[in-house]
């Protein structure tokens, strides 16, 4: 039977199955669902073995316990990885989103965003495809490859945003959580609703930004959605400290 | 059995049914109660009312406490076959992934009275389907009958699980924390 020995030998979509795993269920309900995941054999057959031959076999993939390399390919399937600094307004808002979801079970949408398909206009360089692909169809593409090739652009993108965030930061409010009863019962009716108010607008953020940029049309949308992120920033920035 | 108060209480494994050792153990493990509490309670489950102790003088009932924990060591053989409401189960010193997985749900979701619950996944019948025995119904009706046996029979098996997770833990470590490829 084929067991992987490294993360390489396993493709994108296993690694999505197996961030999937419920992990409150037991090491052996997760164990044996990662076997079946890696290997070819179906549930069914793995809850027929010897535990001591799932342990043995676990025992010969503690590769798994590690995390996948950092490391990723600039060019895959003919496409190339769009630098982070050139990103669009709706590019970073969307990866924003994926990554806040879950960027492991993403990591297929992810790629879909950040590889471009590449061409040479009339003056001889190289431009990136627009925007205006289904991510749904372009991540699918990336299933079959193996997660090292691409994984290295999870800590990338953090370390990115991160990055971003703090030279924004006087843009970015403190993001307030949701008020359990608790906290209700130790607040003033104000600061309840001031509260609610301000997660109102975190739920909302880039939407409200969107229609504060687009002073209410909506129709120019897909215009500032395509402007560059770092260009969308400063001009957010420049309105913040002029007043404007 | 010793005798405690004029009652005659079980204390040996092949004396208390696996639900009165289900009692003592959660009880016993209960890190809320403080010794004289955890056996006045288990007194109370094997039969003699708190009651009866308010007028024992302390010196008699730490007595009494020594003499129930007093149990000699015994190796307790392996029983494989049992019966059941006419049905016959057997069971071997073996687990596959699906027996272990019940297992420790069991054990997760179950923190109390879960003995019966482990001897049930152990104990099957040749006349059943692997569907047929793992029914939860079928397990649960199984559980309950089990609970009725002597505790002496849970023992091989619960030793069984323990030394399989020791190893599976014993494994499991060293595991490296650094990226790899």
């Amino acid at each position: 039977m084929y067991l992987p020995k490294k993360w390489s030998n396993i493709s994108v979509e296993q690694f999505i199955e197996i961030s999937q795993i419920d992990k409150d269920q037991g090491a052996n309900g997760y164990n044996s669902e990662l076997i079946s995941i890696v290997t070819d054999m179906t549930y069914e057959e793995v809850d027929e073995l010897d535990l001591d031959e799932m342990v043995q076999m676990v025992n010969d993939m503690k590769w798994s316990n590690t995390q996948p390399s950092k490391q990723y390919k600039h060019e895959l399937l003919g496409m190339k990885i769009k630098p982070l600094s050139k990103l669009c307004l709706f590019e970073y808002i969307d990866l924003d989103y994926y990554f806040n979801d879950n960027y492991h079970t993403n990591i297929d949408k992810i790629c879909a965003i950040l590889y471009r398909q590449t061409k040479v206009n009339e003056w001889g360089e190289v431009v990136l495809e627009p925007y205006d692909y289904d991510i749904h169809i372009r991540a699918e593409k990336f299933l079959d490859l193996p997660i090292t090739d691409v994984y290295g652009i999870v800590s990338e993108f953090l370390k990115f945003r991160e990055n971003f965030l703090d030279v924004y930061k006087n843009l970015f409010g403190e993001a307030e959580e949701d008020l359990t009863a608790e906290d209700k019962a130790a607040m003033e009716p104000e600061e309840i609703k001031e509260v609610e108010a301000e997660v109102k607008n975190n739920k909302w953020s880039w939407e409200r930004m969107i229609y504060g940029l687009t002073d209410g049309d909506i129709t120019k949308t897909e215009a500032v959605g395509a402007l560059p992120l770092t260009y969308v920033f400063n001009m957010l920035g420049m309105k913040k400290e002029l007043d404007i | 059995m010793i005798t405690i108060l004029g009652r005659d209480i079980p204390n040996h494994l092949d004396e208390l049914t696996i639900e009165q050792f289900e009692v003592i153990t959660e009880l016993s493990n209960n890190k809320e109660l403080d010794a004289v509490d955890k056996h006045l309670q288990i007194f109370a489950s094997l039969g003699i009312p708190e009651s009866e102790f308010h007028d024992v003088d302390v010196a008699d009932f730490i007595e009494f406490t020594n003499a129930f924990n007093t149990i000699p060591e015994v190796d307790y053989p392996t029983i494989s076959q049992i019966e059941l409401a006419g049905y016959s189960y057997t069971a071997e010193l073996k687990m596959t992934v699906r027996d272990t997985k019940l297992i420790e749900k069991i054990a997760i979701a179950k923190p109390k009275g879960y003995i019966s619950d482990v001897l049930a996944v152990f104990f099957k019948s040749d006349d059943l389907t692997p569907a047929e025995h793992y029914a939860e119904a079928h397990l649960k009706l199984k559980a309950k009958l089990i609970k009725e046996l002597k505790a002496n029979i849970a023992i091989p098996y619960l030793l069984f699980i323990t030394n399989k997770l020791i190893k599976q833990v014993d494994k499991a470590e060293d595991v490296p924390t650094q990226e790899v490829e």
